[in-house]
């Protein structure tokens, strides 16, 4: 047996060094995603009313064209996108002011283009364009020095104030995550560190008492703190933590889930996900859901730790960050230890362009994976 | 190269851990230590209890024939909740409002957009209720409402089971009628647990349904259904259905056929005496009062057990509009004195002076008592010259003075003498003055128990309630000096003379002066005498028995009190009872022995009726009617009374009813009572009888033009050739309805 961490030289030089177990990890979460979507969705599935598969269908969908788009961004490689970086950062920008205007509204945010049937939501695109600027803007660089960084973070601020305008609150957390995490990566000064918290606790109270939040998001925000705020915000937070207890150790079995199937948990194919995996495997399927996803975060970190260049490292610490809260906020949203609001769970929730947008990062990591030998081989760059 | 970074990327992983270590002692927090309570949550959660009412029990007559079923019906609903969820402007509203009472009325029934408003507006019903605006539309409204619920927010049609009284009026007091359970009544009754109430739902309010509402209510049932967050119902727990199980069926000792009998009897007779005008007397300054007969009773009991065979009040109602609820209209005009209160029912609930039919129990005290043949009373069997007046013998001074005493001079009726008169002949002939000496001579003579007559008459059971099992009963009143007294130390203003009179005495001999009987009580006391003295507390339910026909409890014969009788006075009380009917001088003699004054040709021989007639006087207005009776006299089958309010004499009124109905009970030619949907047929049908008649008598050929072969089945009635009708699936034959109309025609002519 050879191993795989020497270089498989019968083999072209871009698959010699392929990860296999970050695309098995995530396939195996798509897979628990796609179950999750049905038993969401199915309905109650009576004589009269046949078990829905509409939504199981269209995410299977997604998650295929997913599963296609990551080996073939793994293919076209992280240095093209490193190269594309000014143009990608043109194109999110333009279109996110296009849906704006163009845009269709759900939910009172109007966050996604409409075509065929289908919607298209670029703030979730955007995230994967945010991870390439930054990687690319503080990789360039051995440290990063103060006006470096603020440049970095104006780079941000473009995109989140659009977004801010949908708005959509939950997208814009992701923004955040992201740049934290690499900014911390990048290795921005301690006392850069600091002003920066404080900069963005200063930025969230700031958000939350102007206007520019619709008042059932800071209701939702602020049920997590004061249970008094908002009586349909906190049944949805009852609802989905009874979901998830009902579940106890073993859970009700799939499709089991009374709370799912009552459908008492609203928006459960989407943002509270989780309730359903909680519901119907219990804590130990809960567990495994998350393990899962921890070998993953695993597989994404070790990738970052062995990247040849900086901006590898930098876009999987990104990827990383990115996917490392959308978990904790979906999940604890579900579970009651963070606010409400709308991020889906990655490769589980129903979504195309959340799905779509995590299998393009994961492929980006997996370029980063295969091509960290390059400099032994070639020179060019 | 980069070893800053890389070290940094520890730091995150360090945060991942910290986050996935929160996230997992959540989730154990949650679903282990706390899983079992959220569990529990869940549960009710989802959950939701249905009540599935159960059916109510049906009323049955003696031989088991339905008075008293359920039936299904269809009913409009709105939903409050979703007409409020709607929004809709107050034109919107009135319009939609308006539609639906359009589209109810065209079903053939009367609603108002007011009464759907009050109906609404009705604050039994809680926010999320659907409330009932009418009952019995058609079920093309289901189509109509079912296909456009956006237009029509919150209303439904649905089926509902409502109890059907399938004899419409007939027997109305006695069955009664059900409503929704009100405040009173959910705070005050003490249901068994498993039939506690809950609001709104359907309670017996009079009559039968009152009394046995224990029985007839059912235990409901309850589905277990699974809602989604919306209370939408997502699936049924079928494993925890509990089935509802039926009230139990009352069998009543009422004959339906005999009470039809008595029924459209009374009626006939009322309708006949209103078109009288009253006889004015020679000597009388002012026209005597018109015979209103605002209504009137009639009771026959068997009195070999007390069991009530027939039980009539005019006016009726009909329970079946209290179906959804009576309206206000409806409501009022049933309580409203103008119409002579027709859901009073005057068997039982009226008070009226029983006049002559009390001197049974003026000469019961007599013998009893032994005042025969004492002081101014002759001996029973010592025939005396009556002179049509009564002087008292305490009365001092001026025998004219009213002042004192109401007068000391009492006259027969009319002033008539009746020569050579005993005991048997006073009851045949109904003597006054015979009885006035007698009432008088009780009193001052003190050798007698002063109330004699009064303690007779409770003995005989009136004075306080029977006992049958119908609610609202009434006591009656018998006047003694010690209630006079008390009455007075009570309420002096109402009250003003605390002092009894020999005359009052005189009064109450001849049941007058303040008695009162209930009809029930009368014929109760007539049964005593007809049956050797056994008083029953008359039965109206024979018997509860489950759906499935098991008897659960039966109501024999209940002896309240014997009556001690001795056989020498009741030979001759009797006698003079029978005389009544059968002497030529009898006051009953013409209404069972000719048809001059509506009696019948009755079949004396064979069946002898011992009875007494008596017309109480009523001041200021007609005299009440009343006919008392049982036979036949030997073995009697039937006490029963007739009483009919401002309708003149007993002999004239009264007596002729009961001829006719006990001729008809004693041949066994009572008929079979039509339902409600029988007479409703035989009414539609009786004008195209009639057409058909004239057609059928004229020249037929030339006439063929006149045979309306009417062919709108749909809507009314279709008549054809050979004389049969169809009403809604029933067939009239002409021939036999024109001949019972015929009938009654020359019945009350």
């Amino acid at each position: 047996m050879t191993s795989p961490r020497l270089p498989q030289e019968n083999r072209p030089t871009v698959l010699r060094h392929v990860d296999y177990l970050l695309p098995i990890f995530a396939a195996l979460i798509s897979a628990v995603g796609v179950i999750m979507v049905y038993s969401a969705t199915r309905g109650p599935a009576t004589e009269l009313l046949p078990a829905q598969t509409r939504y199981l269908e269209r995410h299977l969908t997604f998650v295929l064209m997913g599963l296609v788009a990551m080996f073939i961004t793994a293919w076209i490689g992280h240095r093209f996108a490193q190269r594309m970086a000014v143009a990608l950062y043109g194109g999110i920008i333009f279109l996110l002011i296009a849906v704006l205007v163009a845009g269709v509204e759900v939910n009172g945010a109007r966050a996604w283009f409409q075509f065929a049937g289908y919607q298209l939501q670029p703030s979730e695109f955007g995230k994967l364009v945010i991870i390439v600027v930054l990687a690319a803007w503080f990789g360039s660089v051995e440290t990063v020095n103060t006006q470096r960084l603020v440049a970095g973070l104006a780079m941000v601020a473009l995109p989140t104030l659009i977004i801010l305008k949908q708005p959509d609150l939950g997208t814009v957390l992701v923004y955040g995550a992201i740049t934290a995490g690499m900014t911390l990566v990048a290795g921005v000064k301690g006392r850069h560190l600091f002003i920066l918290t404080l900069l963005a606790v200063t930025g969230t109270v700031v958000v939350l008492q102007s206007d520019r939040l619709a008042s059932y998001q800071v209701d939702r925000l602020l049920v997590f703190i004061d249970d008094e705020s908002n009586s349909g915000a906190r049944y949805n937070l009852e609802q989905a933590q009874i979901a998830i207890g009902n579940g106890g150790l073993t859970g009700k079995g799939l499709f089991q889930g009374t709370q799912n199937n009552s459908d008492l948990v609203p928006e459960q194919q989407t943002d509270f996900i989780f309730t359903v995996i909680g519901e119907e495997t219990g804590f130990v399927g809960s567990v495994v859901v998350l393990g899962l996803m921890a070998l993953l975060l695993v597989r994404i970190w070790r990738i970052g730790q062995i990247a040849d260049d900086r901006f590898g490292l930098l876009l999987s610490a990104g990827v990383f960050s990115m996917i490392l809260f959308q978990i904790f906020q979906s999940v604890g949203m579900a579970i009651g230890i963070m606010p409400i609001t709308g991020i889906p769970l990655p490769l589980v929730s129903y979504g195309g362009s959340s799905v779509l947008s995590t299998f393009l990062a994961l492929g980006l990591v997996q370029s980063v994976h295969m091509r960290r030998h390059d400099y032994r081989y070639s020179s060019t760059f | 190269m980069d070893t800053n970074s890389r070290y940094r990327m520890r730091m995150l992983a360090v945060v991942a851990f910290s986050l996935f270590a929160a996230l997992t002692a959540r989730l154990w927090f949650l679903q282990v230590l706390t899983g079992e309570e959220a569990a529990a949550v869940a549960q009710t959660n989802i959950l939701r209890e249905i009540r599935v009412p159960a059916l109510r029990g049906r009323i049955v007559d003696v031989d088991g024939r339905t008075l008293v079923g359920n039936r299904l019906t269809t009913m409009v609903t709105i939903n409050r909740r979703s007409l409020a969820d709607a929004d809709l402007t107050s034109e919107q509203r009135q319009a939609m409002l308006t539609e639906i009472a359009q589209e109810v009325n065209s079903s053939g029934l009367l609603l108002k957009v007011t009464d759907i408003e009050r109906s609404l507006s009705d604050s039994s019903f809680g926010r999320y209720d659907d409330v009932p605006i009418a009952v019995d539309v058609d079920e093309e409204l289901l189509i109509y409402f079912g296909e456009r619920p956006e237009a029509f927010p919150g209303v439904k049609v649905v089926d509902s089971t409502v109890r059907a009284y399938l004899y419409g009026d007939l027997a109305s007091h006695i069955l009664g009628w059900v409503g929704p359970i009100n405040e009173g009544e959910y705070t005050s009754r003490k249901p068994p647990e498993s039939k506690a109430y809950s609001l709104r739902d359907e309670i017996g309010k009079a009559g039968i349904e009152l009394m046995f509402e224990n029985d007839l209510r059912g235990v409901a049932g309850r589905r277990i259904v699974e809602v989604d967050r919306l209370g939408q119902i997502v699936r049924e727990r079928e494993e925890l259905f509990i089935a509802p199980i039926p009230g139990d069926d009352v069998r009543l000792t009422l004959d339906i056929n005999v009470q039809y009998l008595v029924e459209s009897e009374l009626e006939r007779t009322i309708f006949a005496q209103r078109l009288v005008s009253p006889i004015k007397e020679e000597d009388a300054e002012e026209d005597p009062p018109e015979f209103e007969v605002p209504g009137g009773a009639v009771v026959i009991l068997d009195p070999t057990n007390g069991d009530v065979v027939a039980m009539a009040s005019y006016p009726t109602f009909d329970p079946n509009e209290s179906i959804g609820g009576f309206s206000r209209d409806q409501w009022e005009a049933l309580n409203d004195p103008l119409n002579d209160l027709p859901m009073f029912n005057r068997a039982i609930q009226g008070e009226y002076a029983p006049g002559s039919t009390f001197k049974l129990f003026t000469a019961h005290a007599a013998w009893h008592e032994e005042v025969f043949g004492v002081g101014m009373v002759k001996p029973a069997d010592e025939p005396w010259d009556d002179p049509g007046y009564y002087r008292l013998q305490s009365c001092v001074g001026d025998t004219n003075n009213s002042a004192s005493s109401g007068g000391c001079m009492f006259r027969n009726a009319g002033s008539a003498p009746y020569p050579q008169v005993d005991l048997v002949r006073a009851f045949t002939v109904s003597s006054d003055v015979y009885f006035y000496i007698i009432g008088e001579s009780i009193y001052i003579n003190t050798q007698h128990n002063e109330t004699a007559i009064q303690d007779a008459a409770e003995e005989y059971g009136m004075g306080f309630e029977t006992g049958i099992a119908l609610p609202f009963e009434q006591d009656g009143f018998l006047p003694t000096p010690d209630k006079r007294q008390d009455r007075h130390d009570a309420n002096p203003v109402a009250f003003p003379n605390p002092r009894w009179y020999p005359g009052d005495n005189v009064n109450t001999a001849i049941g007058q002066g303040g008695v009162l009987v209930t009809p029930l009580q009368l014929a109760n006391a007539y049964a005593a005498f007809a049956n050797n003295g056994t008083l029953w507390s008359p039965n109206i339910a024979a018997e509860v028995s489950t759906q499935e026909g098991d008897t659960i409890r039966t109501f024999g014969p209940r002896a309240m009190a014997s009556v001690e009788i001795d056989p020498e006075f009741r030979v001759r009380a009797l006698a003079g009872l029978t005389g009544v009917t059968s002497d030529e001088d009898g006051t009953a003699y013409e209404a069972f022995n000719g048809r001059s004054t509506g009696g019948t040709y009755f079949p004396l021989e064979e069946f002898p009726v011992a009875a007494k007639t008596g017309t109480a006087e009523v001041r200021g207005k007609a005299d009440t009617s009343l006919f008392a009776a049982f036979g036949p006299v030997e073995n009697p089958s039937y006490a029963i009374v007739a009483i009919l309010e401002e309708a003149g004499f007993g002999s004239r009124v009264a007596a002729p009813l009961v001829s006719r109905i006990l001729n008809q009970l004693l041949t066994d030619a009572v008929a079979v009572a039509p339902s409600a949907a029988e007479s409703y047929a035989q009414a539609a049908a009786l004008p195209l009888c009639l057409n058909w008649q004239e057609w059928m008598n004229s020249d037929r050929l030339s006439q063929l033009e006149g045979s309306r072969s009417a062919t709108d089945a749909e809507t009314g009635p279709v008549i054809e050739a050979d004389g049969k009708v169809r009403v809604r699936g029933m067939l009239i034959e002409c021939q036999a309805l024109l001949l019972a109309y015929g009938e009654l025609a020359g019945g009350t002519s």
